[in-house]
């Protein structure tokens, strides 16, 4: 295989899992938050998180830029005090996927903590475990399916990304150029064998990851 | 031992009482919607009331003026809910084994199987909670409860959806158990056997106030209001007018214009000759006079004579239905198969039927 189009699938893995797993971490906290808490202004953090679902991915690239870019509102302040910028780093296309794959994981989360029986999260306190417990050991087993499935599809998303990417992170060959915009600059320079061998694999992954998908949240695993 | 004092306004609904429970095993009866489940719920610590006060052996759990109100992974209840709710996820055994805490794992260990042996659960050990049936999964949920070692265990109809055979032997496994551990516990029902077969102190509620509390031959043929008189089947409640006091004897004459009958009932203190009074008799006190037998002299001229105008079937005994003078029936009287047999009693038959005054309970006026 072509030496660059290696790179671009390596790159993509690497963005894709760095995403995930910060899209679990943080998915899986702030769908519990959502699901069990009541709080002021839970509705437009619900908003604000989902947003980036409906958003063309430009308006998310660009939201972007204007918070992280080096004259950005945390971008400024990030570059005054070390001197380093995310911008047109592989950081930036991680931050840019986990920011575009974050609420899908959040839904499918979400409804899976809020179907755990409400009675076994009683029967958790009244048996002496606290919160933090009964979130270990009683919630998250009981929507680990969710959790996985929704992992399944934030990767999937994450390997996807291409506007919000291409808006922070550029199209810097052998530096920043993930398989999606490595795939539209062959197409556009007419280079079709290596666009085609990149838009097969591409394909076969993506199908591989819901054919897993539809099979965790049918039976488990 | 456990002393209440709650109130919670919820709009439609507000729960509003103060109970001081002595006994092992206190029965909450009352009717759905009395506020039973929710007395439960302000005890655990899933409600948190208005105002009030509650303490369990010397523990505050919540005391509003003090500030207190300890979170319910603190309070040591252990609850058990008419659905098993067991962990689906974890065996019998690590169901059990869940809420103990602070032990070394061979001692947890051991805790868990005596447990599995004293709630007959033995070879169910790895079975998931869906491979089970209902009695064995109300019998691993009790078992999960009790093995945390609670100060206090509150059951709420725990085993009102399993069949009857199965519903009597947990009866007895609870009873069993409770008397073991001393561990003192609240049951939730609104089956009057149930009660019955339970209670050590019976609280009857009704609309979020406590009717009645007392051992259970109190409420039984003492009741002290109309309400609790009619929860527990007494069926035959009147209303009439003293006519005449005959205090030596302890008897007053009472005339019920409703119905168009005079009855002799025990008096009390305080009767005014003219004043009005509600008084009840259970329809197993009411008997049938054979026609041939002389009458009693203790019947104190409470013989009626009428007429039987429905039969009903109940199981154990039929409930006849007697009519005296007018349009609906008079009494209700509950009479044993067997006896119900021997008296070849049909419809439209006619009958004498009599009780004596003192099976008569005077409901307290202004209830």
């Amino acid at each position: 295989m072509d030496e660059s189009v290696l790179f671009s699938v390596r790159l993509s893995l690497q963005v894709a899992i760095a995403a995930t797993v910060w899209v679990v971490l943080v998915g899986t906290g702030m769908s519990f938050i959502l699901a069990r808490k009541s709080f002021r202004g839970k509705e437009i953090l619900d908003i604000l998180l989902t947003l980036p679902l409906v958003l063309p991915p430009t308006v998310t690239g660009y939201y972007l830029i204007l918070f992280m870019g080096r004259n950005g509102l945390l971008g400024n302040a990030l570059f005054r005090w070390t001197g380093w910028s995310i911008m047109f780093t592989w950081y930036a296309a991680v931050l840019a996927s986990f920011i575009v794959a974050l609420p899908l994981m959040i839904k499918t989360t979400r409804a899976a903590i809020e179907s755990v029986d409400q009675n076994l999260i009683k029967v958790s306190y009244t048996l002496g475990h606290g919160e933090l417990k009964t979130f270990f050991k009683v919630i998250l087993p009981l929507s680990k399916k969710g959790i996985i499935a929704g992992a399944v599809l934030s990767f999937a998303r994450a390997m996807g990304e291409f506007g919000a990417t291409l808006m922070v992170a550029g199209n810097i060959p052998g530096k920043t150029n993930t398989m999606p915009i490595a795939i539209y600059t062959s197409a556009s320079s007419g280079d079709w064998s290596k666009a085609n061998m990149m838009v097969i694999f591409f394909t076969l992954v993506s199908a591989a990851f819901l054919y897993i998908a539809n099979r965790l949240s049918k039976k488990g695993f | 031992m456990i002393e209440i004092r709650v109130e919670k306004d919820l709009g439609k609904f507000s729960l509003n009482f103060s109970l001081n429970l002595q006994k092992a095993v206190t029965v909450l009866f009352g009717p759905s919607g009395s506020g039973k489940t929710l007395t439960l719920n302000t005890i655990a610590g899933l409600v948190e009331p208005d105002s009030g006060m509650i303490r369990v052996n010397g523990t505050v759990y919540f005391d509003k003026k003090g500030g207190v109100n300890l979170p319910i992974h603190r309070r040591r209840v252990g609850y058990v809910f008419q659905e098993p709710s067991l962990f689906p996820h974890m065996t019998v055994f690590e169901n059990i084994a869940y809420g103990i805490s602070g032990l070394p794992s061979m001692e947890k260990k051991q805790k868990v199987n005596r447990m599995i042996e004293r709630m007959r659960l033995g070879g169910l050990e790895k079975s998931l909670p869906h491979q089970i049936s209902g009695g064995q999964k109300q019998r691993t949920a009790l078992a999960r409860a009790l093995a945390a070692s609670p100060l206090l265990l509150l059951l709420d109809e725990p085993f009102a959806s399993l069949d009857n055979p199965v519903r009597e032997k947990l009866r007895l496994d609870l009873l069993r158990i409770g008397k073991e551990d001393r561990t003192p516990l609240i049951f939730v029902t609104h089956d009057v056997e149930e009660a019955f077969v339970l209670a050590e102190e019976l609280v009857v509620l009704n609309e979020g106030s406590v009717e009645q509390t007392g051992n259970k031959e109190d409420i039984f043929y003492r009741p002290q209001t109309h309400k609790v008189a009619k929860f527990f089947g007494v069926k035959n409640i009147f209303r009439g007018k003293i006519m005449e006091i005959h205090a030596e004897e302890k008897v007053v004459n009472v005339w019920v214009e409703e119905k168009g009958f005079q009855v002799s009932i025990p008096y009390r203190e305080g009767a005014v000759v003219g004043n009005w009074v509600r008084f009840c008799i259970r329809p197993e006190e009411i008997m049938i006079l054979k026609e041939e037998r002389p009458v009693k002299q203790s019947l104190n001229g409470n013989i009626f004579t009428g007429e039987i105008i429905r039969i009903v079937e109940k199981g154990a005994e039929h409930a006849l239905f007697f009519k005296q003078s007018q349009d609906d029936y008079d009494f209700e009287i509950f009479v044993p198969n067997l006896a119900y047999r021997s008296l070849r009693i049909r419809e439209r038959q006619h009958v004498r039927v009599a009780f004596k005054w003192e099976s008569i309970w005077v409901i307290p006026e202004g209830k």
